[in-house]
């Protein structure tokens, strides 16, 4: 079986290595875009693999990550998409659980992402 | 301004897990340093923050209801570890009458009762910590920290609630800090409606008691 793939789309050069290690980590390909207008491009496209995980940020260049959450929950190819939000912001958890797989608060550590991402995915097989 | 200080946790736990080859006992030693002293680091930042928006009138707080029981269990699960790493035994007593649910703000509540307690186990060498949550009359609920600390002199007691202020420049140096915890918390608690109190003598321990309204008052536009 080919490895899955994880999408971390962060704008923090820092924060997307971070978060990018920790999936490779927990056994995920992954691939790192830095603006939302640029992931909602690379979501649409249909000549990519669909990942299996998307780690998203709010405050995003272009497109914000809710918006991007819409989209990926809109469109036919992507709405099965395990979306894990990290936001630091605790008064968006609620409205964000109705879509998101998981809300993470900001700051989210190295070794949590590792251990979330692989039961998030492992919990749809 | 603190992802750059989560950055760095972030890259220690990366090669502390491993991932780029095998760490040596003394390399994770020095891998678990560079991750305390970065929270530490972090936990300073966040108080001069939060002095900085409370000076500035800026600093709101998020009222809702909340389960008491909840907050004590997080507050006794965030310091446990560190009275039981220093050998001092740590109690919570929530007496009858208390209600089940409060109004209040969560985080700050779970701030105040945290830095209140830091504080006692940083200065208290043996003996251990009291925390009682009682209800003083209809209106209010309350809880005190006690313990068998060196005691507050008289006349620290006057500033001790002051910003930047500590007690003993000696004092200082061996408790690293800004002298911000028991400043926020005085503010906080204001903000809250309520009212710190502090009796202590010298060689009798310390006791910080919180006196908070069941409603908390609306809060006004601050200038």
């Amino acid at each position: 079986m080919s490895k899955r793939l994880g999408l971390v789309v962060e704008d923090d050069e820092d924060l997307a290595v971070i978060f990018s290690e920790a999936l490779r980590a927990a056994g995920f390909e992954t691939e790192i875009i830095r603006d939302g207008a640029q992931a909602a491009q690379r979501l649409k496209d249909e000549d990519a693999p669909i990942p299996d995980i998307v780690v998203l940020d709010l405050h995003l260049p272009h497109v914000s990550g809710m918006d991007l959450l819409e989209q990926i929950r809109a469109g036919e190819r992507t709405a099965n998409i395990r979306v894990l939000i990290a936001t630091a912001d605790a008064s968006l958890v609620e409205m964000l659980e109705e879509q998101a797989d998981l809300v993470l608060l900001k700051p989210i550590s190295f070794i949590q992402l590792r251990m979330l991402a692989s039961r998030l995915v492992n919990g749809l097989t | 301004m603190r992802t750059p200080l989560n950055a760095i946790q972030g890259y220690a736990e990366i090669l502390g897990a491993g991932i780029y080859g095998p760490v040596t006992p003394r390399q994770r030693e020095i891998l678990e340093r560079i991750i305390s002293n970065d929270q530490r680091l972090l936990s300073l930042v966040n108080d001069l923050l939060d002095q900085a928006r409370m000076e500035a009138g800026q600093l709101s707080l998020h009222i809702a209801p909340l389960a008491l029981r909840e907050l004590v269990q997080d507050v006794e699960s965030t310091v446990r570890m560190l009275a039981e790493n220093k050998g001092l035994y740590l109690n919570f007593h929530m007496e009858k009458g208390l209600p089940a649910t409060i109004q209040g703000d969560r985080k700050r509540l779970h701030q105040i009762m945290v830095n209140l307690i830091n504080n006692a186990i940083k200065f208290t060498e043996q003996g251990g910590i009291d925390v009682r949550l009682y209800r003083p009359d209809s209106e209010h609920w309350a809880f005190e920290v006690t313990d068998t600390g060196p005691g507050i002199p008289k006349e620290a007691q006057k500033y001790i609630f002051d910003p930047f202020r500590q007690v003993d420049s000696s004092i200082t140096r061996e408790h690293t800090g800004f002298g911000l915890g028991l400043a926020i918390v005085k503010q906080l608690t204001a903000l809250m409606g309520g009212s710190v109190e502090l009796s202590s003598e010298v060689g009798q321990g310390s006791t910080f008691k919180i006196v908070l309204p069941l409603e908390p008052p609306q809060q006004g536009e601050k200038e």
